[in-house]
């Protein structure tokens, strides 16, 4: 019983501080996150495994962590809110070259960071070449470029720079 | 920017949820801010000024754990004047030696008595005069709230309340 119990402990406090910390908290792997995961694994073990070290209460232990999950998402799929408060919704960051300063500053996103994932994924140079900047649910940005993304004329500097 | 262009984008985005989660999200930085305020000052145990305490009077005083953890460290440190017989007797109640397991007493006591209701500790005292210091230690073995009772064979009695996290 205290396996299950240890383990949903521990499924529930990590999902409930994850989703607080919001959707960007570890979406980009940077080394120090890296190491942040492995430390907060290490410190999560003890709590869930507790006293003892048998075979039996891994299985439990590993048990209780899949069926939660797999409970979770089977619920997802019949409960469109509980989705949502979830997993989060996407977001639209920038819409035809212009950013939504309110959304990027609540959602904790910079122009750098939305041009950095338009550079890195689409090739772009310049803000008002997209479209959209869409944050999407797992903290990733995803970028559609403008129609005429490259032949973009190179006097709107200002929109660009702040 | 247009109702027409954004709509282009098949996506499910919802801002009122959104401003919704980010409120949630605001207060719930704000409750492990003090959630961290609180273990920092002691109220989860495991050190800080709130997690010891403590109690009696002068014929015998007892510095305990106020918060504690299941199976963390017990610890109890006593103070009492020294006895004029030249024996100290001291017992504990049966109940709260349910709740810890004690493994050492320092000094170790010359004998354990088993009472109605209670276990009889008795020490060998140097009657100088100056107060006696004792300690028991060991781990929790259950938690909750555990009522704690110690107190000197024809002497004074200490109760006090102990909480036990899991």
């Amino acid at each position: 019983m205290e396996s299950v119990i240890r383990a949903a402990a521990i499924y529930l406090f990590l999902l409930l501080l994850f989703r607080l910390s919001g959707k960007r908290s570890l979406a980009q792997i940077t080394t120090f996150d890296f190491v942040l995961l492995l430390i907060i694994s290490e410190a999560t073990q003890q709590g869930m495994l507790g006293n003892d070290q048998s075979l039996l209460n891994a299985f439990f232990v590993v048990l209780t962590l899949v069926g939660l999950d797999l409970g979770l998402s089977l619920l997802k799929s019949h409960l469109r809110p509980l989705e949502k408060w979830l997993d989060d919704a996407p977001l639209i960051l920038v819409e035809n070259g212009r950013p939504l300063a309110e959304r990027l500053r609540k959602s904790r996103v910079d122009e750098e960071d939305v041009l950095a994932a338009a550079r890195q994924t689409r090739g772009l140079e310049r803000m008002e070449q997209i479209k959209y900047a869409v944050l999407e649910r797992e903290g990733h940005i995803s970028i559609i470029p403008q129609d005429s993304a490259g032949r973009h004329p190179s006097s709107q500097e200002d929109v660009v720079l702040r | 920017m247009s109702a027409a262009k954004a709509q282009s984008l098949q996506i499910s985005q919802d801002m009122a949820f959104q401003r919704l989660s980010w409120r949630v999200q605001r207060l719930g930085w704000i409750i492990m801010g003090l959630l961290l305020v609180a273990a920092l000052v002691g109220v989860f145990g495991s050190g800080g000024p709130l997690s010891h305490s403590t109690a009696g009077t002068s014929g015998l005083s007892v510095h305990y754990q106020r918060f504690a953890r299941l199976l963390g460290s017990a610890e109890y440190q006593l103070t009492v004047p020294a006895p004029q017989a030249g024996l100290l007797r001291l017992w504990i109640d049966r109940e709260t030696l349910r709740h810890i397991e004690l493994s050492t007493v320092t000094p170790a006591p010359q004998s354990v008595q088993v009472a109605q209701g209670k276990v009889v500790y008795s020490f060998a005292a140097v009657a100088d005069g100056g107060p006696l210091l004792l300690t028991f230690q060991g781990r929790f073995s259950h938690m909750g709230k555990l009522r704690t009772r110690m107190g000197l064979v024809e002497g004074p009695t200490v109760e006090f309340a102990q909480w036990v996290y899991p």
